[in-house]
C-alpha cells in the first residue's frame, strides 16, 4: 500500500479512528491494532513476506533476551554473531545474492573454464533493507548494554512492523521507539494537527514535485545519447530534486503519521541542498541512516585502529562504499558512495596554520553560503548521476555530454510550467527553514480560516497537479 | 489521590480533544470529498471517445464484424461510417500492440460476429518500446470496456477516472464547459469529425510553412525492441489466425516531410518483419499509404495525423480492401 494510494487514504483514517476509539488507557489493545494494521499494510505488497518478517523480529526478540540473561561474554558474542548472521544473510540472500555471484564469475573468470553460477530469480521483500538495520541495531544495542532487552514480544514486533515507517524509514533506533509503545499515548491535538500538515507536505513533495519532475529526468535519461548538454544537466538536477522529494516526502508522510497515533520519529531530512559541504550533506541527507552507519560501521573502525587521519578515511571510504551499497546491488550504487567519500576525506584534510590545526570544512564555513551551496550541490548532483544511470557507460556518457556541452535534440522543459514547482519548494522550505516544515509556520501566524484557504489551495493543487503515480524510488532498497 | 485525579483529567482532555478532532476533520474534508465527487461525476458524464465506443460495442456489439486496434495514427484514420461491414475502432493515442492484444483478447467474447482485426504497422511502430506514458489509459480501459490492461490486480480505485489523470481531465472538463474553440462532435462510432486542429491548422496549410515546420519523428534504431516487438506481434497474428480471423496490417499515410525524414534502416527492418510474417501467415492482408499521393496536405493534422477528411479518403480504401476480401 502506497502512502500516495487512494487504499492509503481509507486505510489510513479507519485505523486511526479504531485506534483512539480503543480507549487511552488501553495500550495493549492499541498495540494488538498496531500490529494487526501493519502486517495488513505490509501483507498487501505480498503476503508471502510477512513470514520473514515475524521471523526477523522473532530472533532479534530471542537474541536480545539471549544476550541480556547470559552471563559469559562468549554466549551474548554468540548471540550476537546469530542475529548479524541472520539479518545479514536475508539482506545477502534477497538482495546481494545475484550481484556477489556475478561479481565473483567475473572475477574468477568461471564461465570461461566451463562453470557457471545458479542465479537466483527472487523478488526483494519491501522495505527489506530498513526493517534488517532497525531490528540487527537492537540486538547491538543490547549487547553494548545501551538497552534493556525487552521481554514484551507484542510491543517489540510492533517496533519492528510500525507501518508507518516500515518500508521506508525513518530508521528508528530502539532506544528511541521501543519505550513509546509501552507508555500510555494522549490524543495531543496540537501534535495530531502538525501530523495531518506534515502528510500534506510530504503529500506535496512526492506527488506534485517528484512525480512531476519523474516525467522530465525518465525522458531524458531514456536516451541520453540523443540529447544535449545542457538537457543532461538540467535532468540530472532534476533528479536530485526527484529523489530528495520522494525520500523525504515519504519520510515526512510516516513522521506526520506517526504523531496521528502519538508516537514521534526521527527526523530524517533537513533541507540537503542547503549544506556547505558534501560531509553536512550527509548530516541533512536521511540523517537516520548516516548515525547508522556512524554508529555500527564507522565508528567501531576507528575505535579498533589508530586515529589517524589516513585510518580515518579508510573508515570513511569503506562506510560511504556500505552506504552506496546500501542502496542497491549494482557498482554504480557503490561509486556514489565512493565518490563523495573523495571529497568528504579531502574536506577533513588537516592543516596546520600558526600551530593551530583546521581543515577544509572550516574554511568553506568561512565563504559565503550561495558559493558552499553551489560547490556542494554540484558534486551530489554529480554523483546522483550515478545513482540513476543503470551502468557506467551510461553515467559515463551522460557525464561527457554535459562536460563537452554536446549538441543534440532542442532543450525543452518538458514538464512545461510544472517545473515551477521545484523554486516553490524551494522557497517555502528556505523561508520556513527553522520549522519541521513549512506549514508547521502557519499556526502561529494565521488565524483558522486563513490557514483552511492555504490547506484548500494545496489540496487542490495536490488533486489537480499530481503527477503519474510512481512508487517511491527507495522502496526498492 | 492527587495523581489519580490528574491521570482522569488527562484522560478526559483527551477524550474530548479527540471528539472536537474528529469533528474539525469531517468539516475540513466533507467539502473535499464532496467536490471529488463532483469531478469524479463530471468526467464520466463527458462524452468522449471511448464513452461512445462503449455505447456502440453496448448496443451493437453482436454485429460488430471488424475491430481496429492501434494508436493515434490509426484513431483519426479509420471512421467506420465510411466501412461497409460493421467496424469499431478501438484505437487510441499512444496505444502499442501489447494494449491491442490486451483489449482483444478482453473483448473478442463480445463480438460473436468478428471476422477481421485491424493492426497498425506504422513507420517506427516495432522499435518503439511498449511502455506508455499514457498510464491513465488503463483506468479509462478499465471503466469503459471492463479490460484490464494495468497487468495486476485492480483495486476499487482504478476505476477511478479523474484522479488517474487530473491535469487531463481538468483539461477535457474546461473545454467542454468553458473554452473549446471547436469542440469534438463525435458521430456514433465514437469518432471525432471535428478533429482539424493541429499544427498544419495553425499554420494555415502554408505549404512553405509547413515545409520549415521541425518533425517530430524517432529516427533512433533500437534492434533489441525490434526483435521483442516483432515476436510480440507475430504472437498476436498467431492468436487471430487461431481464431480464425483475417488480419489486416495498415500502415495509415504520412505527409511528404515526415515520409522523408523516416530512417531508412528503420524501415527496412519493418518491412521485412511484415514480409516475413505474409510468407507465413495466409491471412494477413496489407494497407500501406504512407506515399500514396492520394493525401495531400489538407488531408493532414500534421505530418503524421489525418484529419476527418483525410480519415475519409483513408477508411474509403480500406473498405475496399475490405470488400476485395469478401468482408
Amino acid at each position: 500500500m502506497l502512502f500516495n494510494s487512494f487504499s492509503f487514504g481509507l486505510f489510513l483514517p479507519v485505523v486511526l479512528i479504531l485506534y483512539w476509539a480503543i480507549g487511552f488507557k488501553r495500550i495493549r489493545w492499541q498495540n494488538t491494532l498496531l500490529l494487526i494494521a501493519s502486517y495488513y499494510f505490509y501483507g498487501l505488497w505480498d503476503w508471502r513476506f510477512l513470514g520473514l518478517i515475524v521471523a526477523s523480529s522473532l530472533v532479534d526478540y530471542l537474541v536480545g533476551i539471549g544476550i541480556g540473561r547470559s552471563k559469559k561474554l562468549n554466549k551474548k558474542k554468540a548471540f550476537l554473531f546469530f542475529s548479524i548472521v541472520w539479518n545479514l544473510g536475508v539482506l545477502f540472500l534477497f538482495k546481494y545474492y545475484n550481484f556477489f555471484a556475478e561479481g565473483f564469475a567475473n572475477l574468477f573468470h568461471i564461465s570461461a573454464q566451463g562453470y557457471t553460477y545458479q542465479s537466483l530469480n527472487i523478488i526483494l521483500p519491501v522495505g527489506l533493507s530498513f526493517y534488517t538495520f532497525q531490528t540487527m541495531s537492537y540486538s547491538i544495542d543490547v549487547y553494548r548494554k545501551r538497552i534493556e532487552p525487552t521481554r514484551d514480544a507484542l510491543n517489540f514486533f510492533c517496533f519492528v512492523s510500525f507501518f508507518p515507517q516500515l518500508v521506508a524509514g525513518p530508521i528508528e533506533r530502539a532506544r528511541s521507539l521501543l519505550p513509546q509503545f509501552s507508555i500510555e499515548r494522549k490524543f495531543d491535538m496540537a501534535s495530531v494537527k502538525d501530523g495531518l500538515r506534515q502528510i500534506m507536505w510530504g503529500l506535496f513533495k512526492k506527488i506534485v514535485v517528484a512525480d512531476n519532475v519523474a516525467l522530465a529526468v525518465n525522458a531524458y535519461y531514456a536516451e541520453p545519447s540523443e540529447h544535449q548538454g545542457l538537457s543532461l544537466l538540467y535532468a540530472s538536477i532534476l533528479f536530485f530534486f526527484q529523489i530528495y522529494c520522494d525520500f523525504s516526502g515519504y519520510s515526512d508522510i510516516a513522521i506526520g503519521t506517526a504523531k496521528l497515533f502519538g508516537f514521534k520519529l526521527s527526523k530524517n531530512f533537513n533541507i540537503p541542498y542547503l549544506s556547505r559541504s558534501v560531509s553536512e550533506f550527509w548530516q541533512r541527507w536521511h540523517i537516520t541512516l548516516t548515525k547508522w552507519f556512524t554508529d555500527y560501521v564507522y565508528a567501531p573502525f576507528i575505535r579498533s585502529w589508530k586515529r589517524s587521519y589516513f585510518s580515518r578515511t579508510v573508515a570513511l571510504f569503506i562506510t560511504m562504499a556500505f552506504i552506496g551499497l546500501w542502496h542497491g546491488a549494482n557498482w554504480t550504487f557503490v561509486f556514489f558512495g565512493v565518490f563523495q567519500a573523495i571529497f568528504m576525506s579531502l574536506e577533513r584534510v588537516p592543516i596546520t596554520i600558526k600551530g593551530r590545526s583546521y581543515n577544509f570544512n572550516y574554511f568553506l564555513t568561512k565563504i559565503p553560503l550561495p558559493l558552499t551551496v553551489v560547490y556542494s550541490f554540484a558534486l551530489i548532483v554529480t554523483s546522483c548521476i550515478f545513482f540513476r544511470a543503470e551502468t557506467f557507460a551510461m553515467a559515463e556518457t551522460i557525464l561527457s555530454r554535459i562536460f563537452s556541452w554536446s549538441d543534440g535534440r532542442p532543450f525543452t522543459y518538458e514538464i512545461g510550467y510544472r517545473i515551477l514547482f521545484v523554486p516553490l519548494l524551494v522557497l517555502l522550505e528556505v523561508f520556513t527553514r527553522k520549522k519541521n516544515h513549512p506549514f508547521e509556520y502557519l499556526e502561529k501566524r494565521f488565524n483558522r480560516p486563513t490557514r483552511w484557504i492555504i490547506y484548500y489551495i494545496f489540496v487542490f493543487i495536490l488533486i489537480r497537479y499530481a503527477g503519474p503515480k510512481e512508487e517511491f524510488i527507495y522502496f526498492q532498497f | 489521590m492527587p495523581d489519580q485525579k490528574k491521570n482522569l483529567s488527562i484522560s478526559n482532555s483527551s477524550k474530548n480533544n479527540w471528539r472536537k478532532f474528529l469533528l474539525i476533520a469531517v468539516m475540513f474534508f466533507t467539502p473535499v470529498i464532496i467536490i471529488y465527487g463532483f469531478l469524479e461525476y463530471s468526467v464520466r458524464s463527458l462524452p468522449t471517445h471511448f464513452s461512445l465506443i462503449k455505447k456502440y460495442m453496448e448496443e451493437e456489439g453482436e454485429d460488430i464484424e471488424i475491430a481496429v486496434f492501434g494508436s493515434s495514427q490509426v484513431q483519426h484514420a479509420v471512421n467506420p461510417e465510411y466501412l461497409s461491414p460493421n467496424t469499431i475502432n478501438l484505437s487510441s493515442a499512444g496505444q502499442h500492440h501489447n494494449t491491442d492484444f490486451t483489449l482483444l483478447e478482453g473483448l473478442i467474447d463480445r463480438f460473436p460476429n468478428l471476422k477481421g482485426i485491424v493492426f497498425e504497422a506504422s513507420y517506427g511502430h516495432f522499435e518503439i518500446p511498449h511502455n506508455s506514458k499514457y498510464y491513465w489509459k488503463h483506468s479509462v480501459f478499465l471503466h469503459y470496456y471492463g479490460v484490464n490492461t494495468f497487468h495486476r490486480k485492480t483495486y476499487p480505485q482504478d476505476r477511478l477516472l479523474f484522479i488517474s489523470h487530473p491535469g487531463k481531465f481538468s483539461e477535457a472538463l474546461t473545454n467542454h464547459f468553458l473554452r473549446d474553440s471547436l469542440p469534438d462532435v463525435y458521430n456514433k462510432f465514437g469518432f471525432d469529425k471535428n478533429q482539424y486542429h493541429g499544427r498544419y491548422r495553425k499554420l494555415q496549410y502554408d505549404t512553405l510553412a509547413v515545409k520549415k515546420a521541425a518533425v517530430k519523428i524517432n529516427t533512433r534504431p533500437d534492434t533489441q525492441v525490434l526483435a521483442y516487438n516483432a515476436s510480440y506481434f507475430e504472437d498476436m497474428i498467431a492468436y487471430c489466425t487461431a481464431q480464425g480471423l483475417e488480419i489486416f496490417i495498415i500502415s495509415p499515410p504520412t505527409y511528404k516531410t515526415y515520409t522523408a525524414a523516416r530512417n531508412p534502416d528503420i524501415l527496412e527492418r519493418r518491412d521485412s518483419v511484415l514480409h516475413a510474417l505474409k510468407e507465413k501467415y495466409e491471412s494477413i492482408h496489407f494497407l500501406n499509404t504512407e506515399k500514396d499521393s492520394d493525401f495531400r496536405l489538407l488531408h493532414f493534422r500534421n505530418e503524421n495525423h489525418l484529419n476527418p477528411d483525410g480519415a475519409e479518403v483513408f477508411s474509403k480504401k480500406l473498405d475496399s480492401l475490405f470488400l476485395h476480401n469478401e468482408m
